[in-house]
């Protein structure tokens, strides 16, 4: 993509030195410090950063629309010049999806399940464009634009009288574009739109974006927390952490030579789809709250390269050392020309992994951490049966892990469902640690009892997957009782400490309510819930799709290494075909119910034989 | 931009959006499900005679004379001497003629007794749920915007004290005030025909409709607040779509769903909850009927006064569960997903 457009005098958005903070307890807390940034027409901006951040917050605050509780306490944002802090709220609210317009993160929350997909177009296309007359004519009008705006984002005439839950994910992120689109702005901000997508989806949707950008000659501003989504849809990255921003410059640059430490470690966290690396390098605790962030660099505490002036010194965005000043490339780090290529991207080992190799002589089917044969499920209702598991024969060698990778629907969750005990296969074989179980009935209570010392599960919310009102020793303990009965009170407390130790989290950690955690955390105390049973397998559902990049890392790590003290197998559904070469001995690529492929997963990485394999290695975002 | 436009397939017409909204099998099965439970009522209601204590004959005779001839006469005619089944068929045959038997007390038909008394009850109980949701859904509303603020705690604060004064005292401060000190609206009795009965019925229908506001309140409140709080309201403010549209199209239609179900809760509520009302009013309803009958041990119109409610309470359910799925299109065909095959 061009990049080398000068930037004109009046940008279409210009930021400058805003500041939020949350007032609902009296004492603002300081939310956001100071960010600046442009986006031009045409131009494509990604602002990257883990959550809490402040990146969504930022562009909610260009929109108008801060949740209660929030609000402006410095800073300007102009559109073409205007100063939309001294518009009235009136005047603002009518700059909404006229000029600027806004699509957030969850396709299937976004839309309002009750309205046909074609009337929330309508709703948002501007007044003045329909026929003369009334009634019918007016109505016709509406909805050959309706049908139009559908096409535009590639859809068929028939989904506007759909209504949002008769689609899937992709096609109602689709249907919330034209949505967005209908009053024709000048700029789009897109928050997260690609997080709850699968992998094939996200990349449809990044390209319809900047296609859509391109054609409209809209200005676009993509919030993200994946960086590969970032770097490969925006010209100009902006980094963002608790608050402040980083560094920004173009996004090639900012991909081979950044210039501030946070940047470098993110990249160095993120799994790559071509090499496996011997460790990941992941960062070192969390993004520090808000209320806690002191005068000089928010990064300072997890950063290797921190010096005393760092603590200190309030945050200046200088020109890199040595980079091209148009488009400008700018770090806020005070030691970057010191530390200079000593920032290139941190350098990773790559391993090839022996693993198991093709033709390797099959387990007995007690011998194997999960052993599936012919397993079949269909789901019945009304509208029409639904085949979720065809014919199904998957392994899992004890101590292995195995990749099961699909689209969203392919049938994975369902697998591992029935896996776990927790669903019942309609026919087929299914013996998790040598237990079988029964095909046609759940597990009835003791085969559960005995089956809960074989196999656990991990699932990708860890928000949701914990009780809030229990602290972190009562629901490890509950989770000791189930499987070994009662325990003393001291021993019970000293195994919580041991499982708390195992995944990387101290003793303290005990008496705190999940509120009190970050997500990577949760997901920690999750995985040492599902340890408590010391099973012979460990399903983890999309237990790392939530969660950061350096979080994400740190929970792989921190996953392969226990799988080598503890000898668990590990069954890891996702969608994330980085994650599979980062992490597993053998991958499954499931589609539509039914095992496509399965092998080495090097093997079916490098040279995959089903074209769904294929396509979800092209549909994988790059840099 | 210049594409070429595509074609533009016609709207689906009225008669084609109503039955995909409505699908006769969902009614059908709606319609089965409440005969089904009229059928059980009514098996229920019948049985009050048979765990009566005593002999059923004796206490159909009631306070008159138990001679050998009566009794053999009250058994002949309620098929006594046969079985209970076959009893029940008699009796549910009788019912469906709307021949309900003859009061024990005052000897005359059940159904000429109930009538009057069940149109005035039933006027009374139309009028109070109107008034319940012309109170309680504009306040709910009204408290849900203001979530937290000063409005939201009066409101809120004017529904408790609603929900918590008895209608004896609401209904006879009503009196004081309006009737005797105003003089706007009549203090008691049922009035004559349309209007002035309308005048009669309106400090009833007040008291009875300011005892369940509260809940309607309360209900529609946690309702729009959590419409408020999701995504799609965000998304449509950030588009542009206007506020008034917001309001209704997208925020108290997706209210809409959890308030009906709750306001036929509330309306089979203000059923049984005319009793006070009605004394305190001295209207002639079913109210007063049902208390004088149990005190007298009046069978025949106990049953029958039971047997109507339970009836109108049933259908208001059956309206309720018909408008489910006119309201909420993902309840018309569930979706083959593991969660709702579970």
């Amino acid at each position: 993509m061009a990049v080398s457009a000068p930037v004109p005098a009046t940008p279409l958005l210009a930021v400058e030195g805003l500041r939020l903070a949350a007032t609902a307890s009296g004492t603002p807390v300081p939310l956001l410090d100071g960010v600046s940034l442009t986006v031009g027409r045409g131009e494509s901006v990604a602002i990257v950063g883990e959550s809490g951040s402040g990146k969504s917050l930022t562009m909610r605050a260009a929109m108008g629309l801060l949740p209660d509780g929030v609000e402006v306490t410095g800073g300007t944002v102009r559109l073409d010049g205007t100063d939309l802090g001294t518009l009235p709220p009136r005047e603002r609210a009518a700059l909404r999806g006229h000029r600027m317009s806004l699509l957030l993160q969850d396709p299937f929350t976004m839309l309002h399940p009750q309205l046909t997909c074609g009337r929330q177009i309508a709703d948002g296309l501007r007044p003045g464009f329909a026929a003369p007359g009334g009634g019918r004519a007016r109505r016709a009008a509406v909805r050959a634009e309706v049908v139009r705006r559908l096409a535009e984002v590639g859809l068929d005439a028939a989904v506007a009288d759909r209504h949002p839950h008769e689609l899937s994910g992709g096609m109602r992120q689709r249907v919330a574009t034209a949505a967005a689109l209908a009053g024709d702005p000048d700029l789009l901000i897109a928050d997260e739109p690609t997080t709850a997508l699968d992998a094939a989806n996200r990349r449809a949707v990044l390209d319809l974006l900047g296609e859509l950008r391109a054609r409209r000659g809209m200005g676009l501003v993509l919030v993200t927390h994946d960086l590969r989504a970032a770097f490969s849809a925006g010209d100009r990255v902006h980094v963002l952490y608790a608050g402040q921003i980083l560094e920004q410059g173009p996004a090639t640059r900012l991909h081979t030579v950044p210039g501030h430490p946070y940047t470098a470690a993110l990249l160095a966290a993120e799994p790559s789809l071509t090499e496996r690396y011997a460790e990941l390098p992941a960062l070192p605790g969390s993004v520090p709250p808000p209320g806690s962030r002191g005068s000089g660099c928010p990064f300072a505490d997890r950063c290797p390269h921190t010096a005393g002036l760092c603590r200190t010194t309030p945050l200046l965005a200088t020109p890199v050392p040595g980079a091209p000043q148009d488009p400008p490339h700018l770090t806020a780090c005070l030691r970057a020309a010191e530390l200079g290529p000593g920032l290139a991207p941190v350098r990773r080992t790559v391993v090839e992994r022996g693993g198991e190799e093709e033709g390797d002589p099959e387990p007995a089917p007690e011998q194997a951490a999960l052993h599936l044969r012919g397993l079949h499920r269909v789901f019945r209702s009304p509208a029409g049966d639904h085949t979720a598991l065809h014919e199904v024969d998957l392994t899992v060698r004890r101590g292995q892990i195995v990749a099961l990778a699909g689209e969203s629907g392919s049938g994975k969750t369902t697998l591992a469902r029935i896996a776990a005990g927790l669903e019942s296969a309609d026919r087929g074989t299914c013996v998790v640690g040598g237990v079988p179980l029964t095909a046609g009935r759940r597990p009835t209570t003791a085969e559960r009892r005995r089956l809960a010392s074989r196999v656990q599960i991990v699932f990708q919310d860890p928000y949701s997957s914990l009780n809030p009102l229990r602290d972190v020793g009562a629901t490890l303990r509950e989770a000791l009782t189930a499987t070994r009965g009662r325990l003393p009170r001291a021993e019970a407390d000293a195994e919580v400490a041991r499982l708390l130790d195992q995944v990387r989290l101290p003793a303290s950690y005990a008496r705190r309510r999940p509120a009190a955690l970050s997500g990577g955390e949760r997901q920690r105390v999750a995985v040492a819930r599902a340890l408590a049973a010391r099973p012979e397998l460990l399903i983890c559902d999309e237990a790392v799709a939530a969660l950061d990049v350096s979080v994400q890392a740190q929970l792989l790590s921190l996953l392969g290494q226990l799988r080598d003290s503890e000898g668990f197998a590990v069954l890891f559904i996702t969608h994330d075909l980085a994650v599979v070469r980062q992490l597993a001995d053998r991958a499954v690529v499931m589609h539509r119910g039914r095992v496509v492929e399965q092998g080495p997963a090097a093997r079916v990485l490098d040279r995959p034989e089903h074209p769904w394999t294929r396509r979800m290695l092209d549909g994988h975002l790059t840099p | 931009m210049s594409t070429p436009p595509p074609p533009v397939p016609p709207a689906p017409g009225v008669a084609a959006r109503l039955g995909a909204a409505l699908p006769p099998r969902y009614v059908a099965r709606r319609l089965a499900g409440t005969a089904v439970l009229l059928v059980v009522l009514s098996a229920a209601v019948f049985a009050l005679l048979q765990l009566a204590p005593g002999d059923p004959a004796r206490t159909l005779l009631g306070a008159r004379g138990a001679t050998p001839e009566a009794l053999a006469e009250v058994r002949a005619r309620h098929h006594l001497d046969q079985p209970v089944l076959v009893q029940y068929g008699h009796w549910l045959g009788d019912l469906l003629r709307l021949d309900l038997g003859t009061s024990i007390r005052t000897g005359e038909s059940v159904a000429s007794a109930l009538g009057d008394r069940a149109l005035l009850t039933c006027q009374l109980v139309g009028l109070g749920f109107a008034t319940a949701l012309l109170l309680g859904l504009p306040l709910g509303v009204l408290a849900a915007f203001r979530e937290r603020r000063p409005t939201d705690r009066a409101v809120q604060g004017l529904g408790v004290v609603t929900l918590s004064t008895p209608a004896f005292a609401s209904g006879l401060a009503l009196i004081y005030v309006c009737a005797l000190m105003l003089g706007w609206f009549p203090a008691y009795g049922a009035g004559e025909g349309g209007l002035d009965r309308l005048r009669h019925l309106v400090l009833p229908a007040v008291t009875l409709g300011l005892a369940v506001m509260a809940v309607l309140l309360k209900l529609t409140r946690a309702a729009v607040v959590r419409e408020l709080a999701r995504d799609h309201v965000t998304f449509a403010r950030a588009r542009g779509v206007g506020p008034r549209t917001v309001l209704f199209r997208y925020v108290l239609r997706g209210a809409a769903v959890p308030v009906t179900a709750g306001a036929a809760l509330v309306l089979a509520y203000l059923l049984a909850g005319t009793v006070m009302v009605e004394t305190v009013f001295a209207l002639p309803g079913l109210g007063p009927l049902l208390v004088d009958s149990i005190t007298f041990r009046d069978l025949p119109v106990v049953q029958a006064v039971a047997l109507a409610v339970a009836t109108l309470v049933c259908l208001a359910n059956l309206a309720a569960d018909l408008a489910q799925p006119l309201l909420d299109p993902r309840l018309r065909t569930p979706a083959p997903t593991p969660k709702a095959a579970r």
